[in-house]
């Protein structure tokens, strides 16, 4: 069982990416619809994996992946995102992000994702 | 009285919101291609107009309709309709500045408004072709579009006006920003369309959130 934070404007993307997340293993879900809900909730939740949109009004990804890396620079947070032009790509993992997915989500890369961040010892 | 049948729940919004944004992720990535800048696109902004609140919309929205310019696309499948891009007073020309590098290679030998009208109808073509079709293609139909027509300032309202009085139309506003890199480019989209095709809209969304409720 792992604890898992969702972070994205969009309840339909929350959603959606639940979906993708196997109900049997047991996961604690916590879930944000802003940046700053991702900072505020880092902390105290303390969640093994992070989803997280980048476009949302307020803090939006980019700062929020920041921010938390700062926080803890061992977070795994995987981005899921409509933006796949490769500077953003570049972007994200140059401020830490374990891994980047395409929306919508797919089950599958969901799961594969969300399995090598958790088998993956936080450095 | 509000009628159910007339009107999207904040659900159906938020579900065609986000469909709208996965779309402009397509369409950023292939501007980015063309113009080898950094492109962001989103839809901060989502409304359903009845057909006569359009053009009120569009005159509190942009108080200065100097300059303002329009790309149309209609389509057609189960999801028809219209496509209206408005660019506000100057969009236009700060788009046109991106392709700078490229105009100088060209000399004196180009018509300024000729080459404005020629980017804004590409650059419209792709964002009207990634909203609609992703729109279409996420809530399982197909389209096909007309080509894509720009209208300057004085031929918008004659225009909209014109597709708005077909009875029974109603308008979905998506507000977009468009960000090149340095340039902060903004502009409206409406799809126009008519309230026969709610049902299916409607349903349509509810096989796209079947899985995951």
């Amino acid at each position: 069982m792992a604890k898992i934070m969702i972070i994205d404007d969009s309840l339909v993307a929350r959603m959606s990416l639940k979906a993708c997340i196997p109900k049997d293993a047991g996961h604690e879900i916590k879930e944000g619809n802003d940046g700053s809900v991702a900072i505020e909730l880092y902390p105290t939740f303390q969640p093994d994996v992070t989803f997280m949109d980048l476009t949302m009004p307020g803090v939006d990804g980019m700062a929020a992946l920041a921010e938390i890396r700062k926080l803890d620079p061992t977070a795994r947070v995987i981005i899921l995102t409509a933006d796949i032009q490769t500077r953003t790509i570049e972007r994200v993992m140059e401020l830490g992000a374990f891994g980047l997915l395409k929306k919508p989500p797919v089950k599958d890369a969901v799961q594969a994702e969300l399995n090598k961040a958790l088998a993956t010892e936080k450095q | 009285m509000s009628n159910p049948l007339r009107e999207l729940t904040e659900l159906e919004k938020d579900a065609l919101q986000e469909i709208m944004n996965i779309g402009f992720g397509r369409a950023a990535a292939d501007l980015a291609e063309i113009i080898n800048l950094h492109v962001i696109l989103s839809v901060p902004h989502i409304a359903v107009l009845q057909s006569d609140e359009v053009i009120s919309y569009i005159h509190n929205q942009i108080p200065d309709t100097t300059d303002m310019s329009m790309i149309t696309q209609f389509f057609s499948g189960k999801f028809n309709g219209g496509s209206f891009l408005v660019f506000p007073h100057g969009e236009g020309r700060k788009l046109l500045r991106i392709f700078d590098g490229e105009m100088a290679l060209l000399g004196e030998n180009y018509d300024i408004d000729v080459l404005e009208k020629e980017t804004l109808v590409e650059v419209g073509n792709i964002i009207i072709g990634a909203c609609v079709g992703k729109i279409a293609e996420m809530l399982g139909d197909v389209v096909t579009y007309a080509p894509p027509r720009f209208f300057s300032q004085e031929q918008i309202f004659e225009t909209l006006d014109d597709v708005l009085n077909e009875s029974d139309s109603f308008a979905i506003l998506f507000k977009t920003v468009f960000n090149f890199e340095q340039y902060n480019v903004s502009g409206y989209l409406f799809l126009v369309s008519q309230h026969s095709i709610m049902p299916w809209l409607k349903q349509a969304i509810a096989e796209f959130l079947g899985p995951y409720e």
